[in-house]
């Protein structure tokens, strides 16, 4: 599935990137609140024939992020800035009605729930013709019959029949093969994929993530694909980054952010997700919750669940750091492990936001976490 | 402290059970538990009861053995033979309703103290299955006792006394929580209802000590649901079950909706309640992970019967049924693509139409390697559980499995 080599670096120069975002900023309207940051400052870059993976618990800002690269907000309860360019064509995020026929064309998407994304009343069939419409050209038959071939290559068996099926009479994974159908439809040359296989049973998101590798091989799309699944991201992308709270805190390759993780909150997250290894002991737990917009702390906006925090986390932002293999935004980042890692570099710091599990979490991540980083 | 009467009925049990005993005697036999009648894990439970401090441990049944279960702990939940049908489709004037059965005869228990995972995919009749346990629903057919007493779904005092002793946990708190309800008050509910005689504010002050025992501070008790994080909603509903000091948890998919942080919080959490209370916990879960990490025990299901059956170790290291395997190889765990063996073909089957034979067979892997003899045997006859030689205490459904000799006969 991964027998690729890495096509590209992230941060770094190289070929032209078919995906390039800087600046991004997403902001929701909170009532008598007004305009709250929900997603400052990210930088993407996606390569031609790249999986990058955007990873993060809820709240941490990564489906606005797709929705703002896909201009699918109206600028009353969510509003962007920033700058994209997409196949060397610059755009502004701000402003997606200057660039909505992008979407669909240049751009494909593939949501979490395709009962949603499947509009109840039309038969499959149409619903990708429609997709296939947006570039024109073609009878009607003609429409027809490169949908079947599309979702013939997507895998639903018997698709000269089934073209005429409507959502509810297939299965979960056949409708999402649906949905990814009608994103290939204008042989877009990035796919955006929000939580594709989230709602999937397990046997078939092996399918799903099976035939989204082989699609995009085959065609050499950029893939962004966003996830709360780290185990699920670092089988299937070269590239990760870890949003938390609306912040890009780590970037690099998968087999190192999550192999080799340097921020704290990462390894925190990579330490609590349950596995055998851990059985009947604790698992390390990062306590607290995300913050939410409007209510972000100063500083680093970790720090109240970091167990490193000193004061400086608590005033001051941290920058970007680079490091072999991608970067990270901490100011006291995890030393590259070998063998044995040393406690946090501040011992002394006290700090009442600092609970013991946190402490275990960052342990955990570093020395051995239950993923077993070979 | 509230008074636990659940010592009374606990004592009815070995009562009960002995009258049953006579049973333990075919252990050995095979004992189908996917079938209508159907002994199965009830038939250990029966061989527990028996070698209880004065059996003579004649029987000694490798069944009995099982690791991670505590033979002597006291059964809290014992069901067998349950079998679970829905109506379907339009209600029409003449011919009979199609039904879609949902739970295809299940057996199986759960000890004090001991945590039975429920794993199986979308659709194969774990929420069904609770919903029964819980006696929300009656079974079609089949028992359930709980400490010994049998539970009749419906009402009554005597229901009304059997639910104190088990309390459920759902996936969704915002679902099972009143959304004008501050959550000190469904804290308190329980107590409203199982133990009114005590005075309102002894039930307020053990409310916040059970919300402190969460983790939640006094001030959130006056918070509705929608004013907490989806973790705290969870412990709230955590301390509303514990409120009637039940004996048995059972847990749909309780971390499910949560993020992984906040998920090892809940999952900690349950861990020391278990541990302080000597809970049972049935625990279901479509997450191996969670799964790998909670359980003593697990019960793989797939369209409404078990498939296999095991201590945790056994199921995780050594998995015999094909589905087990697959599901395991599926389960992302790190590094690397999966092993080719996980290509499972096609989705979970309907429950209103499910292939005759095993379930399992249209897209066994195994089975594609058998001759045609044998893969037409797996089509056309219902595989029935049974022991794995030289594993006490795992069970699996899989003729092939059994032909190559690694099921007892």
């Amino acid at each position: 599935m991964r027998a690729r080599p890495l096509q590209v670096q992230p941060e770094r120069s190289g070929p032209e990137p078919v995906l390039e975002v800087t600046g991004l900023r997403v902001e929701v309207h909170a009532g008598s609140a007004g305009w709250l940051p929900a997603v400052e400052d990210v930088r993407l870059r996606v390569g031609r024939g790249a999986r990058v993976g955007l990873v993060g618990e809820s709240g941490s800002g990564k489906s606005l992020t797709a929705q703002a690269l896909t201009g699918l907000f109206d600028g009353r309860t969510l509003r962007a800035q920033g700058q994209m360019r997409l196949d060397g064509r610059p755009y502004e995020l701000a402003r997606p009605e200057a660039w909505r026929d992008v979407r669909g064309q240049r751009i494909g998407l593939v949501f979490q729930d395709p009962l949603a994304a499947l509009d109840p009343l039309q038969r499959i069939g149409t619903q990708v013709v429609e997709a296939l419409a947006i570039r024109g050209g073609g009878s009607r038959r003609a429409l027809r019959a490169r949908a079947i071939e599309l979702l013939r290559q997507v895998g639903i068996p018997e698709p000269a029949e089934r073209v005429d099926a409507y959502p509810h009479e297939l299965s979960g994974g056949m409708r999402q093969r649906v949905c990814i159908a009608a994103a290939l439809a204008c042989d877009p040359v990035m796919l955006i994929a929000d939580e594709p296989t989230t709602a999937l049973d397990v046997t078939v998101q092996v399918q799903v993530l099976e035939l989204l590798g082989r699609l995009q091989e085959d065609r050499g799309m950029g893939v962004l694909l966003i996830s709360h699944d780290l185990d699920l991201v670092s089988r299937w992308c070269d590239e990760v980054h870890v949003l938390y709270a609306g912040a890009q805190v780590e970037s690099g390759t998968a087999a190192r952010v999550l192999g080799q993780p340097r921020h704290p909150y990462t390894a925190g997250l990579l330490a609590s997700v349950p596995a055998a290894s851990h059985r009947g002991a604790r698992l390390p737990e990062l306590t607290g919750g995300v913050p939410e917009p409007g209510r972000l702390p100063t500083g680093c906006r970790f720090h109240p669940r970091c167990p490193r925090a000193d004061d400086r986390c608590r005033t001051e932002r941290p920058g970007w750091t680079r490091m072999k293999d991608g970067a990270v935004r901490c100011h006291h980042p995890l030393e590259v492990r070998s063998g044995m890692v040393a406690g946090a570099p501040e011992e002394g710091a006290p700090d009442d936001h600092r609970p013991r599990a946190v402490a275990d979490a960052t342990a955990g991540g570093s020395g051995g976490g239950p993923e077993g980083a070979a | 402290m509230i008074r636990r009467s659940p010592a009374d009925v606990g004592a009815q049990a070995p009562a009960e059970e002995t009258s049953t005993a006579p049973a333990a005697g075919e252990v050995a036999a095979p004992r189908p538990f996917g079938g209508r009648r159907s002994t199965g894990a009830a038939g250990d439970a029966e061989a527990h009861v028996t070698r209880g401090p004065s059996a003579s441990g004649s029987e000694d049944d490798e069944a009995g053995r099982k690791e991670g279960d505590n033979g002597s702990a006291p059964l809290l939940l014992r069901a067998e033979g349950l079998i679970k049908r829905y109506a379907t489709g339009p209600r029409r004037l003449f011919g009979p309703r199609q039904y879609v059965e949902a739970v295809r005869g299940i057996s199986l228990h759960v000890r004090a103290g001991e945590t039975l995972a429920l794993v199986g995919e979308s659709g194969c009749g774990k929420s069904s299955l609770a919903r029964l346990l819980l006696g929300l629903t009656p079974p079609d057919a089949g028992s359930i006792e709980l400490l010994g007493a049998p539970l009749r779904a419906g009402s009554g005092p005597g229901l009304r006394r059997l639910r104190r002793f088990v309390q459920p946990i759902f996936q969704d708190p915002l679902a099972a929580l009143n959304p004008r309800h501050p959550v000190g008050l469904a804290v308190r509910e329980g107590l409203d209802i199982h133990v009114p005689e005590m005075p309102l504010e002894q039930r307020k002050a053990r409310a916040l000590s059970l919300l402190a025992r969460v983790g939640l501070s006094a001030s959130h008790a006056d918070r509705l649901p929608h004013e907490l994080s989806g973790g705290q909603r969870q412990r709230v509903v955590i301390a509303r079950a514990l409120a009637v000091e039940p004996r048995l948890l059972i847990a749909d998919e309780p971390t499910s909706a949560l993020d992984v942080s906040v998920q090892a919080q809940v999952l900690n959490l349950l861990a020391e309640i278990r541990e302080e209370h000597a809970l049972g916990m049935l625990f279901i879960s479509h997450d191996l992970r969670v799964v790998a990490h909670v359980a003593d025990r697990v019960a793989v299901m797939y369209l409404g019967r078990i498939v296999e059956e095991g201590p945790v170790e056994r199921i995780m290291r050594a998995p015999v049924h094909p589905y087990t395997r697959a599901l395991l190889e599926a389960t992302p765990r790190g590094r690397g693509a999966p092993a080719a063996f996980t290509r499972l073909e096609g989705e979970p089957p309907s429950p209103l139409n499910p292939p005759a034979g095993c379930a399992f067979h249209p897209r066994c892997p195994l089975r594609r390697s058998l001759d045609a003899g044998a893969a037409a045997t797996c089509a056309r006859v219902a595989p029935d559980v049974r022991m794995i030689h030289g594993d006490p205490g795992h069970r699996a459904a899989c003729p092939p499995a059994a032909e190559a000799g690694r099921l007892m006969p």
